[in-house]
């Protein structure tokens, strides 16, 4: 069986043991409470684990216990080394752990046993044990090892010779790198990288370009952990497709970099000026490591002739919060006018970081692109930006190209901006270029606009906009009449339906309820004399809210709502109405719909009925509606438009 | 504006030579006088809570579970008659007190809930509002760095609805919470600890989210429970913090407030804490609103005050009873800044 490698070990590793892990931490902690020797948290979950059968899980608690150098799995590691049922590849890894627990000058009879042993695996773990003991002390072993019969072994007993003897190591890794075949390319690289002198990264060079197995050799130069394989890893970065799986192995072996390395080799490997180191860098940016700094460098890197994925990148790269992107606020700028549109939307967002930036200023004629996607950019960014950069009062204006372009989605953008960043003095120009949609029969557009203009109107001009839509607007309103949950309230004939007469009062009874229950103890009902008073609808959608017109709390209430209007002469038109929880009503003294919701506790009830066929006479019309309410909201909407479906101001 | 308030208060006791401040030079300076009922009723009620045996060793008041906000309401309490920390009659009391809330906050880097309590929040709300209070009349330094601190922690606690609950981080949010430190910013801005008004601009926000549209009333939360009387009052007190005092959502929980039965003077839910927020809610709302209810409230608190002690029930206990009628009855006081117009 080939041994694993970490990546298959690490994989295996959060599906299997958080449980375990968290308990035995528990247990970890009330020993410890108890004053038993302070240990890495999971300790003892690990040390049971070595005596799993899974080779996986036996590999990972080595690992565990060896990094966090655990004194008492020293036993229980050696005897896994001398367990000859045990595979070569555990035992050998095993050794590893127990050298690096060990730490100390001793070399453990098992080391020498397996570097003397025929199996080849046990060997390659003597190989790296060797190097682990102190004093140099297992130096005799390593320099046996590296005139083995087997490459691998001498390989592996030359990186921990490398590791120990650092450049001095060159003479013999020299000799014993010269012809290596490409399995063992990465063994030669990880002691190159330890050697770590000129001639030596010459040489990984090299061996790196002829490699086609990316992963092991990353591995390798990971494991060296040395600074100078940082420019290795670049140069492999550069060379690796973002869609090849070992780019992410590439970039998380750098991650493992200090900042200082991994800027020094950056700008290195910038200043080479080539699209694809530039590419590679600017990702690198993007993902580990934000320095302004090196965006001056990429800044100046640039050319021409640079290609326009490379220049996405690094827009994206300067235009992180972190790398300070007003000092790059020029460079977004001049690209505001590039000719490919994902430049110029990459450019509105990197400049919607900037903040010393107004995009009122610089998008006013971007925000009318051609290519949408643009233009909707520019729009989305103008929503993010502080309303005092915007235009007061000149908004509409600003936005008129977009406000009547033909691109739906584009005006919607539009619409939402001017509600967004509009204030009462934008109100009267926005209605006077987007009233014809209030009036339109399309009715996604005309209740856009609507929602637009409420957001801006002042309140004396909340009516107007609904009235445009055909919606009764005016109204005088009477109420509350005591209900109940069953509307008998609603469904007798009480008084103001004998006769309205808007002088007139009426007594009234309620009673106070909010949980949906009228009959709480202690609570009377109350006597009251209740008139007549105006009322505008106070929603652009038509809406005439009750609660806010009435006497609180609203709930099992009655109310009625009446609205006179003129019609220039007998006409057939279509009356919509819906309201919350249930209505009546009546035109000219005729009923003409009764429509009840089904009660839902606390959630919105309504009621409608769409596109009554009404008859009106020339001269004063009246409708007269009767409103019930149990709890939670309360409205009533009613509109007239004609057999087009389009609106008719009588209101 | 809050030191020009109180140090009118301090020279006003001082030039009577009333360091004490039992009997506050002018009980006229609300728009209702108080009586000589209320004023026996709330030196009776300081009294009882000055008592041995009332406060702690640790200068604490209350129960285990809510020592920080008892300790801080039993603060305010003394501080609404005018008396100082440090000095005269209740002086020590007050430094202990405030000495407590400190230790707190240094043992949590801040934080000023009990350990203990699930909503601990509130209890770091109601310190805050102490402490501010407190910050110019005791002279013990710590003060302004334990607020600093704390109200630190409690704008980074603010929610993305811009809500507050139980606990010191950004999760999720319930009208209840979120007045409370709404409140509490408002008096620390008021001490001079820098607030950005986004954070206030936010929260009222949420307020105005848990507003029934139907009734006026405010809900529990945003998206659910029914409204009622003492949510209400605590919204409307929040949206006037809040700078929304015309607005028309708060005038309909004002009018929600006013509607709702008589019965509220007598008992509702949350019968001291719905108090204290709508007699402060009647108090902002104008002259006419607070004539017309204070006398209904005061004569209902002193109603209940034990006639023994001097001390009141509470749904948490006496010290927590008693502070907090004092607090409703002391409106008129007007010395605390929470209670300016």
């Amino acid at each position: 069986m080939n041994p694993p490698s970490t990546f298959q070990i690490f994989q295996k590793i959060p599906t299997v043991l958080p449980q375990t892990v968290t308990i035995l931490s528990l247990i970890f902690l009330q020993l410890s409470a108890l004053g038993a020797p302070v240990r890495p948290s999971g300790t003892i979950g690990y040390l049971q684990q070595l005596n799993e059968e899974d080779w996986i899980l036996k590999a990972e608690a080595l690992h565990y216990l060896s990094e966090n150098k655990v004194p008492e799995a020293l036993e229980s590691i050696l005897k896994i080394t001398k367990d000859e049922k045990e595979r070569s590849w555990i035992r050998s890894k095993a050794l590893v752990a127990y050298c690096k627990i060990q730490n100390g000058q001793d070399i453990p009879q098992i080391l020498s046993t397996f570097a003397s042993s025929s199996d080849q695996v046990l060997r390659e773990g003597a190989a790296e044990s060797a190097g682990l003991i102190k004093e140099n002390k297992g130096m005799e072993i390593l320099l046996k090892l590296t005139t083995d019969k087997i490459k691998s072994v001498q390989l592996r007993a030359l990186a921990s010779y490398s590791r120990i003897m650092g450049e001095k190591a060159w003479p013999l890794a020299q000799k014993m790198t010269e012809s290596i075949t490409e399995e063992l390319i990465p063994l030669a690289v990880e002691s190159l990288a330890l050697v770590g002198n000129k001639d030596a990264f010459e040489r990984l060079k090299e061996l790196t370009k002829s490699s086609t197995n990316k992963r092991p050799l990353v591995e390798s130069l990971d494991r060296s952990k040395s600074p100078k394989a940082v420019p290795v890893l670049l140069d492999l970065l550069e060379n690796t497709s973002t869609d090849d799986a070992n780019y992410a192995y590439i970039i998380s072996a750098l991650s493992k970099n200090n900042n200082e390395i991994l800027s020094s080799s950056l700008k290195d490997l910038i200043r080479t000026g080539r699209d694809s180191a530039l590419f590679a860098a600017a990702r690198i940016i993007t993902i580990l490591f934000q320095d302004p700094n090196l965006g001056k460098e990429l800044l100046s890197a640039l050319t021409t002739s640079t290609a326009p994925e490379t220049l996405k990148t690094v827009m994206i790269a300067l235009g992180s919060k972190e790398m300070n992107p007003d000092s790059n606020k020029e460079f977004f700028i001049t690209h505001l006018k590039n000719e490919t549109p994902e430049i110029k939307v990459l450019s509105i967002r990197c400049l919607s970081h900037c903040t010393e930036a107004n995009l009122y200023t610089l998008l006013k004629e971007t925000i009318k692109d051609n290519e949408s996607r643009v233009s909707i950019a520019a729009i989305s960014a103008l929503m993010e930006t502080p309303l005092e950069d915007a235009p007061t009062g000149e908004l509409v204006s600003y936005l008129e190209d977009v406000l009547v372009s033909t691109d739906n989605v584009i005006r919607k953008a539009a619409f939402e901006l001017l509600g967004h960043a509009g204030n009462a003095d934008d109100f009267e120009p926005a209605l006077a270029m987007l009233g014809e949609a209030l009036s339109g029969t399309d009715t996604v557009r005309r209740e856009a606009v609507a929602e637009a203009l409420g957001s801006i109107a002042p309140d004396n001009g909340i009516a107007n906009v609904a009235r445009r839509q055909g919606y009764v607007s005016n109204w005088m309103v009477l109420g509350t009449f005591l209900n109940d949950k069953e509307h008998k309230a609603f469904a007798n004939e009480l008084e103001p339906e004998k006769g309205i007469d808007f002088e007139k009062t009426y007594p009234s009874t309620y009673v106070w309820a909010l949980q949906g229950n009228q009959k709480r103890d202690g609570e009377k009902p109350i006597e009251r004399e209740i008139g007549w008073s105006e009322a505008s609808v106070n929603k652009t959608n038509g809406m005439l809210m009750m609660g806010p017109l009435l006497p609180p709390p609203g709930t099992f209430s009655i109310a009625y709502a009446v609205s006179d209007f003129n019609s220039e002469k007998d006409q057939d038109l279509f009356l919509s109405l819906d309201g919350d929880d249930a209505f009546k009503v009546w035109l000219n003294g005729e009923k003409i719909s009764e429509q009840v919701a089904p009660y839902l506790h606390r959630q919105s009830c309504v009621a409608s009925q769409g596109n009554i066929k009404i008859k009106l006479k020339k001269g004063k019309n009246r409708i007269l509606v009767k409103s019930a309410n149990i709890e939670h909201e309360w409205w009533i909407r009613a509109r007239i438009t004609d057999a087009n479906n389009k609106p008719l101001e009588l209101f | 504006m809050k030191l020009i308030t109180l140090t009118f208060a301090i020279i006003s006791a001082l030039a009577l030579g009333n360091v004490n401040a039992q009997d506050p030079p002018s009980q006229s300076v609300g728009v209702a006088r108080l009586t000589p009922e209320v004023r026996t009723a709330i030196s009776k009620g300081l009294e009882y809570l000055s008592k041995e045996g009332s406060q702690r060793a640790d200068g604490s008041w209350g129960g285990d579970q809510n020592r920080v906000a008892e300790t801080s309401l039993t603060l305010m309490a003394f501080m609404l008659q005018g008396h100082v920390p440090g000095r005269g009659q209740y002086g020590r009391n007050m430094e202990n007190a405030i000495s407590f809330l400190l230790n707190v906050g240094q043992n949590q880097r801040g934080y000023l809930g009990t350990p203990k309590n699930h909503a601990g929040m509130y209890e770091h709300g109601l310190a805050v509002l102490a402490l501010s209070e407190a910050w110019g009349q005791s002279k013990n330094p710590r003060i302004k760095s334990a607020l600093t601190r704390a109200v630190d922690i409690t704008l980074r606690a603010q929610n993305k609805e811009g809500g507050w609950r139980y606990s010191p981080e950004p999760r999720d949010a319930d009208l209840s919470m979120t007045v409370m430190q709404i409140v509490a910013l408002n008096s620390a801005s008021e001490a001079g600890i820098a607030v950005p008004q986004t954070t206030i601009d936010k929260a009222a926000e949420y307020v105005l989210s848990c507003q029934d549209q139907g009734s006026g009333g405010f809900k529990y939360t945003a998206g659910g429970g029914e409204p009622n009387f003492a949510r209400t009052a605590a919204g409307v007190m929040s949206l006037i913090m809040c700078g929304q005092r015309n607005l028309k959502a708060t005038q309909r929980g004002i009018a929600f407030l006013k509607a709702f039965p008589e019965s509220k003077f007598k008992s509702t839910n949350h019968f001291h804490y719905a108090h204290y927020y709508a007699v402060q809610s009647m108090y902002q709302s104008g002259d006419a609103d607070f004539r017309a209810w204070y006398p209904k409230i005061s004569a209902e608190i002193i109603g209940k005050q034990n006639k023994n002690d001097g001390s009141w029930s509470g749904s948490y206990g006496q010290a927590y009873g008693t502070s907090l009628s004092i607090l409703i009855l002391g409106v008129p006081y007007r010395y605390l800044p929470i209670y300016q117009r």
